[in-house]
């Protein structure tokens, strides 16, 4: 019975949001008070009856309501209530749902955070936000139905996807549809000032944190995903530009690239046009990686089941293309530029050439992504691109964006002169020299020279602006250090903040160089007793040990780790395999690893006979692997400094003098 | 103007190639008329069915579940069938679809059902046949081609009578 | 026993509908409420003006930061500082006429035109610090600037509206009466609709 009531929120959520957005876009239009209030009503009843509905749905997940199909397919009675918690987004029609119920929320925040400051725009973006709710309901109700039910109470369920019984697998997804969806917000900002006619630099700067806070989610959820896929998928990577990995990656490029070019539309009032298409792409692409993954049109090795949405998500995308290009069109002519670039040497061209950097790496990912589709229709042949055609592409473009992150800071906005350039580049240079030196005494190897020498030109940049900006601060107030630093992001977030997320970048370009040249591996058998060698370790294989888990069973192999030089033991591993009840024909892996902030050592278990007489392993050394996981955290810290609330002045809405009095420091 | 034709014909382009291969996923592998999915399966008796070996017969495919009443209206004449035809090279195969054993178990004493049957596990065969609902029968002839399918039961035994002729080795 | 069965159902439909009543209602309930329909209103003009101006004086102090950290030299930052400054008079002089009793009251701001039109961003002018120089503007020297002249000559805002100078809300060059572009960069100077 109350599933049913579940499926009569979501019928009644998708009257309601097709309801309101036309009421917002019809308000927003003719400047109707009541229509936009209305509007306002619709997005916040939209989002109570999507959450209740999902609501419904995790209680007929915790409860083992089998009689859903949707509960039968993605869970069992001995599931872990974690896991029967994190069911809700394992499925088709169950994420799609959680996808609906995270817009709703973004919709609401957005719908109260900016009601009066964009009292004209509000209306549109509200039209925007609840048509894209509709989309999803429309999916809901139609063709992926969460609350189907079958007629009778199946006994138990036939059981989780392996993959998805992880610690990461609790977290990534989340942080990932954080991410995804809430670029729905600023796309629906872009809209919404096209359509007013609003199209001076209001909108693009309460964007930013609207764009800021997806792209955090986006990035950790990214970066989640590697650490899962390093854990987990046991083939010593942590990336493989699978379709679904880069379906998550295109939007975080193009969205990265506007975080950039939004800055130079609000300092120099240029690439007004460039900037809504990049946002209107982001949100493309957005859709168009959840179609993928969900229509089986390519193949992955986590797509979702093939389902009947995919005609649906045509029909949304061709409106999404030509609707807004319709609409770009039109108002054109308010996007005029206001300036142009006066020089090359100057802030601007460096963003502009980052733009155009990340928009070549997009778009290269996209031509490879679908390239097997491509190859099938015309020539009748599925040929993937695979990892290498990435790697040799993409390589060198991230190589330059790199160099283009140390670059740019050193120069000023405008233009910079010749002799300011040399004393500017003086330390970045020194530090790139020394640290490239040091990789070449390592291993002399071009490429990883290069890359290495170019992340330490970044860090010395960062170095350099740092303690160029404290003593900048020092000799103008009496602080400390640490009180200088903390100014820096306080009064400089943007900037300084920034240069940490750039930091964490470079760490992780570090860990990738690292990997991409430097990774050492083999494969072995061992008896018990038996050891092998590998770089400086030395590994012997103690025995089998089995554990029972609640709805599967453990098959370790306890490894002992040795320093080959002074024989030390360094720790004791156990790589395993996860034998499941439900699918005994899908074992997951988990490596075996010791992890220092050099290298990792990583052994993934790879068969064993005889009860575990002798076991087969991979074993490798994948050096400095751990700066992928710190930059990925310490991207998220800058994110968070760059996004935090600047004590600066804001803009007001109009508002009568009287209420405007009272508003103190607008 | 002529650029934005240009822009505008690219996405439409891309659009359309999405769109067809669309289509063409949907024919290839989900729906009849094209190359049979391959089912491997154990059945309720522990036998395993590998699809490899059935090549050159005729295979009839039967989506059932217990709790499905349009499936007791053929069960009989499936298995009757399948008693006569076992020996001319038609093979039966019936997938229990979203069931449980014992229910499942209990329908095929009911019927007597004789014919290799199995759990289908997760759904999977159902999926990639893309299945409408149960019962729904496929007749795929020694080629590995799907030449007929049947949604809803098969009642007239000179309907199936038509279409076994088609897959007769 | 169907009674019972009967009344859950009858009871489930009951709360399904009056969900689906109460949230329907509660989104045309703005349509319903008696007496007169507001237009919208959000000065569009004033808010880009303040967001203009907000994005100027940032990009004075970043200039100045700028300049500290050795990134642009001193002629330029000379230039660059004056047609930022210039810019910034220009949009705080729209500010004044299009709500001249709204945020003028702003003391920041006031603190903010003070500053502006004293200091004199030449290359001596060193001190300036990012954030907190409001405070320790110079004394005027010598008046260099196109629209310096102006300035000090400007009428105060409760002034009538029809002698009244205008100014180019990009450049800040003054407008010559009549012109309906800026003759220094060609933006569209049309008497802002209050």
């Amino acid at each position: 019975m109350i599933f049913n009531l579940g499926y009569l929120l979501l019928i009644t959520a998708l009257l309601l949001a097709v309801f309101g957005a036309g009421v917002g876009f019809w308000g927003g239009y003719t400047r109707n008070s009541r229509l936009a209030q209305s509007s306002y009503h619709a997005v916040y009843a939209v989002a109570v009856l999507v959450c209740a509905a999902t609501g419904i749905l995790w209680y007929g997940l915790l409860t083992d309501q089998f009689q859903l199909t949707y509960v039968w397919n993605t869970s069992e009675r001995t599931l872990p209530t974690i896991y029967k918690f994190t069911a809700l987004w394992a499925g088709q029609a169950g994420s799609l749902l959680f996808w609906c119920a995270i817009l709703a929320v973004y919709s609401v925040a957005v719908a109260i955070a900016n009601r009066v400051r964009h009292r004209v725009l509000m209306p549109f973006v509200n039209g925007v936000t609840l048509s894209t709710s509709a989309f999803f309901l429309v999916l809901l109700v139609f063709a992926a139905n969460p609350f189907h039910m079958v007629d009778f109470i199946p006994a138990d369920g036939s059981g989780l996807n392996p993959l998805l019984q992880n610690f990461w697998m609790i977290s990534h997804p989340v942080m990932l549809y954080l991410g995804y969806v809430g670029l729905a917000i600023p796309f629906a900002f872009a809209v919404g000032a096209l359509m007013s006619r609003a199209v001076d630099n209001t909108w693009v700067r309460t964007v930013r944190r609207w764009t800021l806070i997806p792209w955090l989610f986006l990035s950790a959820g990214i970066i989640m995903g590697s650490q899962w896929a390093y854990m987990e998928l046991g083939w010593g990577g942590y990336w493989a530009w699978d379709p679904v990995e880069n379906a998550s990656f295109l939007p975080w490029l193009t969205a990265t690239a506007f975080l950039h070019s939004i800055i130079i539309q609000e300092q120099r009032g240029i690439l007004k046009i460039w900037n809504v298409l990049l946002i209107w792409l982001t949100y493309f692409l957005v859709i168009l990686g959840t179609f993928t993954v969900r229509s089986g049109i390519l193949e992955s090795v986590h797509s979702f089941a093939r389902s009947d949405v995919g005609p649906y998500f045509l029909v949304f995308m061709g409106i999404i293309l030509f609707g807004f290009l319709w609409l770009l069109f039109d108002r054109l002519p308010l996007l005029r530029d206001e300036t142009t670039i006066d020089a090359y040497a100057s802030r601007e061209a460096a963003f502009l050439a980052n733009n155009w950097l990340f928009v070549g790496i997009a778009f290269a990912t996209l031509w490879g992504t679908f390239f097997p589709m491509f190859s099938e229709i015309f020539t009748g042949d599925r040929i993937s691109v695979a990892a290498p055609f990435f790697n040799k592409v993409n390589g060198p473009l991230f190589l330059a964006l790199i160099l283009l992150m140390g670059i740019g800071p050193l120069l000023g906005w405008r233009r910079t002169s010749l002799d300011l350039l040399r004393k500017q580049f003086t330390w970045p240079a020194v530090g790139a020299l020394v640290i490239g030196t040091g990789a070449a005494f390592y291993q002399p190897q071009l490429f990883s020279v290069i890359g290495m020498a170019v992340c330490g030109f970044v860090l010395a940049t960062i170095l350099q602006e740092y303690v160029r900006g404290v003593i900048a601060r020092q000799t103008l107030n009496e602080e400390n250090i640490l009180q200088s630093m903390g100014n820096l992001w306080r009064r400089n977030g943007r900037r300084y903040g920034g240069y940490i997320v750039h930091l964490g970048i470079v760490m992780i370009g570090v860990a990738v160089i690292g990997n991409e040249f430097y990774q050492q591996t083999t494969h072995v058998t061992l008896a018990q007793g038996e050891s092998a060698q590998l770089g400086r370790y030395e590994v012997s294989y103690a025995g089998m040990e089995t554990e029972r888990g609640s709805n599967y069973t453990q098959f370790g192999t306890r490894l002992l780790v040795f320093d080959r030089q002074n024989g030390a033991l360094l720790g004791s591993i156990l790589p395993h395999r996860n034998i499941f009840d439900k699918n005994p024909d899908q074992p997951m892996s988990e490596v075996g690893l010791r992890s220092t902030l050099l290298e990792d050592f990583y052994v993934v278990l790879n068969g064993w006979q005889d009860n575990g007489q002798t076991a087969t392993f991979s074993v490798y050394v994948n050096p400095l692997t751990a700066w992928m996981w710190i930059g990925g955290i310490v991207l998220v810290l800058g994110t968070l400094i760059a996004a935090w609330p600047h004590p600066a002045p804001r803009p007001v809405a109009y508002r009568a003098p009287h209420e405007q009095a009272a508003q103190a420091g607008a | 103007m002529l650029w934005r034709l240009f822009f505008i014909g690219i996405l439409l382009f891309f659009l359309g190639l999405l769109a067809w291969q669309l289509y063409r996923t949907n024919v290839f592998e989900q729906r009849a008329d094209g190359l049979a999915p391959p089912i491997n399966f154990t059945t309720f008796d522990n036998e395993v069915i590998a699809w490899d070996d059935l090549r050159g017969q005729g295979i009839v495919v039967n989506f059932w579940a217990s709790w499905c009443d349009p499936c007791r209206e053929e069960a009989a004449l499936l298995e009757a069938t399948w008693r006569r035809e076992q020996d001319n090279g038609i093979v039966f195969l019936g997938m229990d679809y979203l069931d449980q054993e014992p229910a499942a178990r209990a329908f095929m004493a009911e019927y007597d059902v004789t014919y290799p049957n199995g759990p289908d596990l997760r759904s999977e065969a159902a999926r990639r046949y893309g299945i409408k609902g149960v019962p729904e029968t496929y007749f795929i002839d020694p080629q590995g081609q799907i030449v007929g399918s049947v949604i809803g039961p098969i009642v007239d035994p000179a309907q199936m009578e038509e279409l076994l002729t088609k897959i007769r080795p | 026993m169907d009674t019972v069965v009967d009344v859950v159902v009858w009871l489930g439909v009951a709360t399904a509908g009056l969900i689906a009543l109460l949230a329907v209602g509660y989104v045309i309930w703005p349509l319903l409420q008696p007496g007169p329909t507001l237009p919208l209103v959000e000065d569009s003009r004033l808010t880009e003006l303040l967001v203009r101006k907000d994005i100027l004086l940032r990009g004075i102090k970043d200039l100045e930061f700028d300049r500290q950290m050795g990134k642009i030299s001193d002629a330029d930052y000379a230039r660059f500082s004056a047609r930022l400054r210039r810019q910034a008079i220009g949009v705080m002089q729209q500010i004044d006429k299009v709500a001249p009793d709204g945020v003028a009251h702003d003391g920041e701001l006031e603190a903010e035109i003070a500053r502006l039109r004293k200091v004199q961003p030449t290359a001596h002018d060193a001190h300036s610090a990012p954030g907190e120089s409001a405070a320790q503007a110079q004394p005027l020297e010598s008046d260099p600037l196109p629209g310096s002249a102006t300035v000090s000559a400007l009428p105060t805002a409760s002034n009538g509206d029809a002698d009244r100078p205008r100014f180019c809300t990009q450049c800040g060059t003054r407008v010559a009466a009549g012109h309906k572009f800026c003759a220094e960069c060609g933006t569209p100077v049309g008497k802002p609709a209050l």
